[in-house]
């Protein structure tokens, strides 16, 4: 088990909390939440050790494109770098979902 | 010839493999001590099958392409099951996995579904080296020519959530697979591990 964090400027806010993906194999589990800071904190936790540089190209990549200020928690099993990108993106769109839901 | 992502092929030598980049120093070292490469979920390559190998710690895998030629064997998850193969392991009375998978076959069987276990466990199963641990996730694949109801797979959940060992268990459609888990959920989008990759489709009875 490995932790790691990453942090990145932000502007826009996370309209909702949204919770996606499962614990299982080749797969993780991500809980975005709305932030008060400027800020992206993501806390990964891994299953696999030393692939520290990989989550962050692809986390980089993902908040570079996607501005929202928030709280990432990822819970890792093994997933690769193609799970994790469409996994976050479906956070990302079911915190919009929920939001509209509950106007 | 036919194989399917989880498939294990015993293969005829390691010299076989064809590989892109220069394999890590454990690969071969795996390979002697067992001929058994899975079969990744990725496109066939001038005719040479997608396969995995899986060395001794968590973080070594290794893809590469076999031709078909070097197949000796395939054995798939459901082969294990037919034969209720880990009942003739040794270690049946030493790891929880191995007994779980007795009272995962009554459920199975009562809904009268195809299925196997992967992972660690099938390779262990296949291979006879130790390869699960006590902490190992028993990974399981449900074969269906389709998506099941929502209700067949929330009770399928619900009756292998009363078994006390930690299961990943993906139904296998001829599209690619889903985690039974996130598709009982019912939730808008679920992943779809497909042979071109990961996708986010729609749930079909949602």
């Amino acid at each position: 088990m490995e932790t790691l964090f990453f942090e990145y400027p932000a502007t826009k806010t996370l309209p909702r909390r949204a919770h996606v993906g499962v614990v299982g194999s080749g797969d993780l589990e991500i809980l975005m939440e709305p932030s008060a800071e400027a800020r992206t904190k993501v806390t990964v936790r891994t299953s696999v050790k030393g692939f520290g540089k990989t989550w962050a190209k692809v986390l980089e990549r993902f908040f570079t494109v996607h501005d929202v200020a928030a709280t990432v928690k990822i819970n890792d099993f093994g997933a690769t770098p193609g799970v994790v990108t469409m996994r976050l993106a479906q956070a990302l769109e079911v915190s919009q979902d929920n939001a509209i839901l509950k106007r | 010839m036919e194989v399917n992502p989880h498939d294990l092929i015993r293969i005829k030598g390691y010299s076989y493999l064809i590989t892109d980049a220069q394999e890590p120093e454990w690969v071969k070292v795996a390979l002697t001590q067992a001929p058994y490469v899975v079969v990744r979920r990725a496109p066939m390559e001038k005719g040479h099958i997608p396969i995995g190998i899986r060395g001794q710690q968590r973080h070594e895998r290794f893809a590469a392409f076999l031709p078909q030629d070097a197949v000796t064997e395939v054995i798939t998850p459901e082969q294990l099951v037919t034969q209720k193969q880990w009942q003739q392991s040794s270690r049946y009375y030493q790891l929880p996995v191995l007994r779980a998978l007795d009272d995962i076959y009554e459920i199975f069987q009562f809904y009268g579904l195809v299925w196997g276990p992967v992972g660690s466990v099938g390779f262990e199963l296949v291979s006879g080296i130790p390869t699960a641990k006590d902490t190992s996730d028993l990974d399981i694949v449900v074969r269906l020519p389709h998506f099941p109801s929502i209700e067949t797979a929330r009770q399928l959940v619900a009756e292998l959530t009363r078994i006390p060992i930690r299961m990943d268990v993906q139904l296998e459609i001829p599209a690619g697979a889903v985690s039974l888990l996130e598709y009982s959920q019912g939730s808008q989008l679920i992943l779809l591990k497909s042979v071109c990759g990961p996708k986010l489709i729609s749930h079909p009875y949602r």
